[in-house]
This record gives C-alpha cells, sequence and structure tokens, in this order.
C-alpha cells in the first residue's frame, strides 16, 4: 500500500485552494470570472485538464465549468434570457440553430477572438454568433477483451450473442439523434422518414443491457461492465481506453458518422469580453493541439493544427470528414421532442 | 410564556406561507394550463397524465416502489429494533449502526449500490468466484435493484419510530402473556405487533414518501430504462420545458402522496384508540 | 403447552429475529463499507475487490480536484447559512408553539413540518416559478430559500421536543422573581433546550447537505453543490475520486456525529 506523500508544499497548495475557494467573490473581481458549460464525459475531463489551465494562464479569470447537454444548456438559456446562468456555451449543431432561432447568443465580441484568423471561414458563423472548435468521429464501440472480431455494421448489433450487452444513449443527447439518423439512412429513411431506425430499436431491445442519459454516462457503462458495444465518439473512447478499459471504436460498413460543436456568447451575459477570450483560447493552436493528442483526439478547426495520431487513421484532413455521415439538423430540430418522446416510451421497461 | 410568545411563529410562519405555499398554489395554477406556452386554462394536462398508459405506468411504478421499500423495511427493521429493546448491552452499538446511514450522503450510499450490483460488482464477483454463474447477472437497473437500494436508503427512518413503540410497550404486559402460557409468536401477533402500530404507521409514512420522492436513487440504480415521477417531473420541466405538465405531474405526485398520509393518518387515529381503549 | 412446543417455539422466534437483525444490520453498513474499500484501489475501475491498493485518490482529491473542493465549499456555505437562518426562525416557532396543546398549534406545527412529507422536487419546481414569476434570476439566494424551508422541520421538531419536557413551574417560578421574558429565555428557557436545538441543527445541516432535488431547479450554473457534483461524476464519469469524496464524507459523518452524540445527546431526538 502507497502512502500518499502530503509534503508540506502539497498541503499548502491545498490550503491555498481551500482559502481561495472561501473567497472567490474577491478573486473574481480581479481577474474576472465566466461560467461555462461543457459537454458531460471526456469533453469535460479535457476541458478541465487543458483548456481550463490555458484560460486561466493567458487571461487570469477565473472559470466555473458546467457539464450540460447541449439540450439542457439551450432549455436553462431559453427559461433564464434576462440573466443567462452561463457566459459561454458549448453546443452541437442541432442546439446551437435551435438557440440562434430563439436568440440566445449575441456575436463574439470584435478583435477579442484573433484565433478566428486561422478558423477555415465555414467553421465561423456568418454573424459570429459561434465558432466551431471541433468535430467528433462516431463509429461502432466495443469490448475488445469480451469482442474478439470487431462488428462491422450496425446490424450486427441484433446478434443473439451480444444479449444484454448492447448500450443506448438517450436521443436528448446528440449522438443518440445522429445515430438514429444514421441508421434510418442505412436502412432507407432520412431525418423526415425516422420510422426505419426505431423499427430498428424494437428489434434491437432483448439486447439493450442499459440505456445512458447522455455519451459521458455511456462511457461508464463500458467502464463498469454493464455494456460491451454500443455507438460511440472517438475521443470517448480514446479516454475510456487510457483509462485500461479495453474499449475500441471501429467503422460501420455505412461509414463514420459525424457532428460538430461551437461554442458561443451568450445574449446578455455582463461579461461578452472575458466569454469571447475564452473562446479565443479553445481555438489557439497549443490547446486544439493538446485536445488533438491522446487520448482525446478531438479533430482540430484550427487550420495550423495537424490531424493527431488517432485521428489520422479516420481522415486524412477536414476535407476527408466531410464526406462522412452526417444530419441535416434544419428538418430534425423541429421534430426532436416528439423523436425524444417516442424513443423514450420505446425503451421503457 | 405562552400567550405572550404566540407572535414567535410569525416569522417562520409568514416564511413557510411564502416559500412553501405560495410555491404549491402556484404549481397547482401553472398545472391549469393547457398548453406550454400557458395558454388556455383547464384540465386538459391531467387528462392528458391519465389518459395515457405510459403515464399511468410511470405513476404505478412508482407506488410499487414505495410498498415494495415498506415492506422490506418493515421486515428488517423491525427486529432490529427489537433487539434495540431487547438487548440494553448492545444499545450503544445498535444506534450507532442505525444513526450512521441516516447521516451518510445519499448519494454515497446510493453510489455503494451501483458498486454492489454491477457486472463486475460484489454480489457479481462472489458468485462468478463460487462457479454459480458464467456470465454476471443481470442486477443493476432493474425494478428490484430500486427497492432493495432504496431500502437500504430509508431503512433508518423504518427503525427509529419502531424502537420508540417497542420500547413503550410495558413489558409486564408480556410477561403476564408468556405466564398464561403464550408462545413467542402468539404473544408477537397478538400483543407486540397491535402495540406498534402507531410506530409502524409512523416509518410507513417516512419511509414511503421519502421512496416515491428519491430521485438519485431511482436515477443511479434505475437506469435509462426504467422511468418513476421524480425524474419525470424534472424531465418535463427542465428538458422539455413544459411547465404545465410537469406541474401536473408534481400535483399528481404530491396528492397521491396527501391521499397516502391521511389514510395512514386515520389509521393512526383508530389504531390509538384501539391501543388506549 | 409441553416443554418441547415451547422450546421449539422460543428457538425458532429467536432465529427469525436475530436472522432478520443481523441481515438488517447488514444492509445498514455494508454500503458505507464497500465505498471505503473501493475508494483505495489502485486501478481505474470500481471494480470490488480492487485490484490492489493505494491512497492515490484520496491524493487526487485534495491536490487535483479544484470542482470538487469548490463544491464542497459551496455545500458547506448553503447548508450553513440555511441552517443558521432556519433555526433562528425555527426556535422562535418551537417556542411560540408552546406545548402543543391548542388545535392552532397543532395546525401550524403540521405546516412547518410538512417539507418533511412534500416531494422537495415538486417544492423545488413550484420555489423555481415563484422566482420566475418577479424575474429574479438564479443565485445562492434561491438555492438558500428552498434549503431553510427544509431545514426548518427539524429544528422545530427537536426544539419542541425538548421545551415540552420543560418544567412549566420552572417559568413560572422565574416570571414570579421579577425576571424579564428575555432574561428568563436566556438563563431558565435556553440552557434547557441547547441539547434539542443543537440536535435539530446537526440534522438539518446534513440533510441540506445531501438534498439534490432542491438544488436540481434552484442552482444556477455558478453553484454547483456537492451532492449533484457527485452524483454527475457518479453518472458521467464514474471516477474513483467519486469514492474517495465519499470516504472522506463518510469519516466527517462519523466524527461529527460521534461529536453530537457527546455535546447534545442527538440520537434522543431521533427516537
Amino acid at each position: 500500500m502507497s502512502l500518499p506523500v502530503i509534503s508540506r508544499r502539497n498541503l499548502l497548495r491545498f490550503a491555498g485552494a481551500a482559502t481561495l475557494a472561501f473567497a472567490a467573490p474577491q478573486v473574481r473581481a480581479a481577474g474576472g470570472h465566466v461560467t461555462a458549460t461543457t459537454f458531460p464525459g471526456a469533453w469535460e475531463e479535457a476541458h478541465r485538464r487543458f483548456l481550463l489551465p490555458a484560460v486561466q494562464s493567458a487571461t487570469g479569470m477565473e472559470v466555473t465549468l458546467t457539464a450540460s447537454q447541449a439540450v439542457d444548456t439551450v432549455t436553462k438559456l431559453a427559461a433564464a434570457q434576462s440573466n443567462p446562468p452561463f457566459d459561454v456555451v458549448m453546443m452541437d449543431e442541432g442546439p446551437f440553430l435551435q438557440g440562434v432561432g430563439l436568440g440566445l447568443f449575441r456575436p463574439m465580441v470584435a478583435g477579442a477572438v484573433p484565433n478566428l484568423a486561422s478558423l477555415p471561414t465555414r467553421f465561423v458563423h456568418p454573424e459570429g454568433l459561434g465558432a466551431y472548435v471541433s468535430a467528433q468521429v462516431f463509429g461502432i464501440a466495443y469490448n475488445k477483451e469480451r469482442i474478439s472480431t470487431p462488428p462491422a455494421a450496425w446490424e450486427d448489433l441484433l446478434s443473439p450473442a451480444f444479449k444484454g450487452r448492447v448500450g443506448l444513449v438517450g436521443l436528448d443527447s446528440t449522438l443518440g439523434t445522429v445515430w438514429m439518423v444514421a441508421l434510418a439512412k442505412m436502412l432507407g429513411g432520412d431525418e423526415d422518414h425516422m420510422d426505419p431506425a426505431f423499427d430498428f430499436i424494437a428489434k434491437l431491445l432483448p439486447n439493450v443491457g442499459a440505456v445512458a442519459a447522455n455519451p459521458g454516462a455511456l462511457g461508464t457503462l463500458f467502464q463498469s461492465g454493464q455494456i460491451d458495444i454500443s455507438c460511440h465518439y472517438l475521443n470517448n473512447v480514446a479516454s475510456l481506453a487510457a483509462k485500461d478499459v479495453p474499449v475500441a471504436l471501429t467503422r460501420p460498413a455505412s461509414g463514420w458518422g459525424l457532428v460538430r460543436s461551437l461554442m458561443c456568447v451568450t445574449k446578455n451575459t455582463a461579461v461578452p469580453d472575458l466569454a469571447s477570450a475564452y473562446i479565443n483560447v479553445a481555438l489557439s493552436e497549443p490547446v486544439q493541439r493538446q485536445m488533438a493528442g491522446a487520448p482525446y483526439y478531438l479533430a482540430p478547426t484550427n487550420s495550423k493544427v495537424a490531424f493527431g495520431s488517432e485521428m489520422a487513421l479516420i481522415a486524412k484532413n477536414a476535407g476527408e470528414i466531410d464526406q462522412f455521415v452526417q444530419t441535416d439538423w434544419m428538418k430534425i430540430n423541429p421534430r426532436r421532442a416528439e423523436y425524444i418522446d417516442r424513443f423514450n416510451r420505446l425503451v421503457k421497461r | 410564556m405562552s400567550r405572550t410568545t404566540t407572535w414567535l411563529t410569525a416569522p417562520l410562519c409568514l416564511y413557510f406561507v411564502g416559500f412553501v405555499g405560495i410555491p404549491l398554489l402556484l404549481i397547482f395554477f401553472i398545472s391549469l394550463h393547457d398548453t406550454p406556452a400557458m395558454t388556455g386554462i383547464g384540465i386538459k394536462g391531467y387528462i392528458r397524465f391519465f389518459s395515457d398508459a405510459y403515464n399511468r405506468g410511470v405513476l404505478l411504478d412508482t407506488l410499487l416502489l414505495g410498498v415494495e421499500t415498506t415492506v422490506i423495511d418493515i421486515l428488517l427493521g423491525f427486529p432490529v429494533a427489537y433487539l434495540y429493546v431487547a438487548a440494553p448491552r448492545w444499545r450503544r452499538f445498535l444506534m450507532f449502526m442505525v444513526l450512521l446511514p441516516l447521516l451518510t450522503s445519499t448519494v454515497v450510499r446510493t453510489f455503494a449500490w451501483v458498486v454492489i450490483l454491477g457486472n463486475h460488482g460484489l454480489i457479481n464477483t462472489l458468485l462468478a468466484q463460487a462457479g454459480l454463474i458464467g456470465t454476471p447477472l443481470r442486477l443493476l437497473y432493474t425494478p428490484g435493484a430500486v427497492a432493495v437500494a432504496m431500502a437500504q436508503i430509508e431503512l433508518p427512518l423504518m427503525i427509529l419510530p419502531l424502537i420508540t413503540a417497542i420500547g413503550g410497550i410495558d413489558a409486564h404486559i408480556i410477561e403476564a402473556s408468556h405466564v398464561l402460557g403464550a408462545g413467542r409468536w402468539r404473544t408477537l401477533r397478538r400483543i407486540v405487533l397491535p402495540l406498534c402500530v402507531p410506530g409502524l404507521l409512523t416509518g410507513t409514512l417516512l419511509v414511503f414518501t421519502g421512496a416515491v420522492s428519491a430521485l438519485v436513487t431511482q436515477t443511479l440504480v434505475g437506469g435509462g430504462q426504467l422511468a418513476f415521477m421524480p425524474f419525470y417531473i424534472y424531465q418535463q420541466a427542465i428538458q422539455a420545458q413544459d411547465y404545465p405538465f410537469a406541474a401536473c405531474v408534481a400535483i399528481v405526485l404530491l396528492m397521491t402522496i396527501l391521499l397516502i398520509v391521511s389514510i395512514l393518518n386515520a389509521l393512526g387515529r383508530r389504531s390509538a384508540g384501539y391501543v388506549h381503549g | 403447552m409441553d416443554k418441547t412446543r415451547r422450546r421449539l417455539d422460543r428457538w425458532s422466534y429467536w432465529t427469525v429475529i436475530l436472522l432478520l437483525a443481523a441481515l438488517g444490520l447488514l444492509m445498514l453498513a455494508l454500503p458505507s463499507l464497500i465505498v471505503v474499500a473501493t475508494s483505495l484501489t489502485s486501478g481505474y475501475s470500481l471494480r470490488f475487490p480492487p485490484p490492489g491498493l493505494s491512497l492515490r485518490w484520496y491524493r487526487s482529491l485534495l491536490f487535483d480536484s479544484p470542482d470538487i473542493t469548490a463544491a464542497f465549499v459551496t455545500s458547506l456555505k448553503l447548508a450553513a447559512a440555511a441552517t443558521a437562518i432556519a433555526t433562528v426562525l425555527g426556535v422562535a416557532a418551537a417556542i411560540g408553539l408552546g406545548r402543543r396543546g391548542a388545535p392552532w398549534a397543532r395546525l401550524l406545527e403540521a405546516l412547518f413540518l410538512s417539507p418533511l412529507t412534500i416531494p422537495s422536487l415538486a417544492l423545488g419546481l413550484g420555489i423555481l416559478v415563484l422566482f420566475n414569476l418577479f424575474s429574479a434570476g438564479l443565485s445562492f439566494a434561491s438555492l438558500l430559500t428552498g434549503h431553510v424551508a427544509l431545514c426548518a422541520p427539524y429544528i422545530v421538531f427537536t426544539t419542541s421536543a425538548s421545551y415540552a419536557q420543560l418544567d412549566p413551574t420552572w417559568l413560572d417560578a422565574s416570571r414570579s422573581l421579577g425576571a424579564s421574558p428575555f432574561f428568563t429565555f436566556r438563563r431558565v428557557v435556553l440552557p434547557n433546550i441547547l441539547p434539542g436545538i443543537l440536535s435539530g441543527a446537526f440534522i438539518a445541516f446534513m440533510n441540506s447537505f445531501d438534498n439534490v432535488a432542491l438544488s436540481l431547479f434552484l442552482s444556477d450554473g455558478r453553484s454547483e453543490v456537492l451532492p449533484i457534483r457527485l452524483w454527475h461524476i457518479i453518472e458521467d464519469s464514474l471516477d474513483v475520486r467519486a469514492a474517495a469524496a465519499s470516504g472522506v464524507l463518510i469519516a466527517i459523518t462519523v466524527l461529527s456525529m460521534l461529536l453530537m452524540e457527546r455535546v447534545a445527546g442527538t440520537s434522543r431526538f431521533l427516537r
């Protein structure tokens, strides 16, 4: 048993952190304070590990980071428009478009985000309401210790061998929705014709071991051995593998899927300049390089950053990624609530 | 001191009217709106709730969880309380065992059940090592798992009132029953249990109301495929932004609890009469 | 009744009682023990038994978890503030209620104890709607509002219990000797009901510290409380730090419980 080395320096660090936390309001006044959202799971880990220290050293401001799914963030912002609970938020395309429609975001402060110049123009919203920080790839995640032959297609999930071992993720997550769209397209449907995907899930139910609320929770299910196979993002799978979970990602015959994520400044935030500065750091070359490397492998949007090792196996560059299965959110958004409800009823036992 | 100090209740009274009474009335008022945009006054929300088998299922599952939890807790709580009264030397130890979980964070205790019941958890590991199972049993994310975890969370709240009730029984009555030739089981059935009814009712009230509104345990141990009323309220309010319907679900839960509490209270009054009369 | 039957009766009776009691006690103790055991793992996952023993997750919790530390501080502040306010309001109300004789006093007491049976999720939703109605944004104040209502019942309950045990002749004696009501309160009433107040405050504090349902509706993004932080870690990243944090919480609970038992005899008020 290894005892912790509680050196005086460590103790001082802890004491310092504790006093800092108690004195938080005063500290906020000095370097500024922003409240930001991130996604639960690997995103949160990556942001706490790389982005927050970078923001702290570049701007000196304090950040309160809250993990919240994009859909939940939109509803929280919509509920308190005059006094938004967050200053800068992380969005996927679908909820972003919905948020733009509701007028929840404001343009980034001109001049506060110089790193926008390093982004291809299509990665920046024309009115500056958001900037893409990353693209995520999803495929079939499986436990490579317990499943010896890698699955080749989504249909393989229906195999009786996987009884009680398949994981699903709720449709209020972006991953759940884009996966359902990918299934529908594979089976001859599309964003407006989702029945094939729901029929697929109905057939899959005997195999379902658990339904996760979000991609982070899906990772937890792999870690605790509750499920052995599911759809998942590359970055989450890679971060699980770094925690000694024997999980790998493989390309389904119908192709990799793609989801893009943005950061946006909320309308009526008290600190638009700080929020913009936060986004600037997130887009900066060093942070994007760290996020693109082990163990998170988030595809960078800053064109100065090359694709990392793991990413290179999937695509050589951003152009190739554009060919992956994508989702037309303009069609999904109006019917999203209906799909979420239908899914929840379908999987209830 | 009593007459002149009545005004001292005023501050808390005002606080409760403002921050308990009015909020609950507000929910009721909001539940009487027909659309998420808060237009149209009516009971469409309630009709929507009760006309849909899915919603009725959520309500029934929640009530069933409350009943299962209560039954488990009576079964395990009564012997512990009985032991507490019967073995005075063990009292300090037993009270510690009962109070520690009561004061320990619910999230922590729920988390323990995720570890115990998981595929790599305590039970599956033990069974596998004993060679009894090849593949892990599916324990977590089942209604039974929620009931067991919930019973553990609420058990102290059943034991404490039972200790009061059993401790209050006159030892002479029990002795008399033995002297008159009644066996232990008969004495338990005819004397001890009837005299414990007030304690049982208090415990049932606390355990049942706790179990049906325990969001964290229901969600963490129940997983994504089971639905209970508390998370349903949260989902409708925060995720679907349908405040009127969320309010309907909340009012249905509240009314159900009130109904059960009043039944238990009525039973309590009757049993009090029975005990003393 | 013959001897064997009598012996069988007694034997079966105690076997069943003791077996069930043992099962009950195991149920009560097991979760805390399991959490502490898993928090000492040397691996990344929460397997039981752990692959090896180490204190690495406690180290990581202490030195590399600003998010958990901040949530812990928020929860401490919240529980302390809510308990303080609820104690002032609750003790006053308990004394005002007096000896719970009159129907109005019973009705009021039922009102004050109602948060014990109302699902706090419903209460949280209601207070959220109230704040929205006045366009008051969520903040630490909204959290505090809900938590005071949550804490008050415990204080009213335990204070009333110890006030009821106070011998009324003392109060009359103090008054007839010409003491002012305030003097009587400070020198006669308060010393006698202090254990009740302390016990109630302790239980209220622990409940506020543990509450998720109210905080879920009433906290803004800036003030995340510890149980919600832990809940998210357990659900979304199953990080062993959650077990280490649980270990710390269990230790704090045991210590504060033993302390409160000595100082105020808390367990008397729970029976």
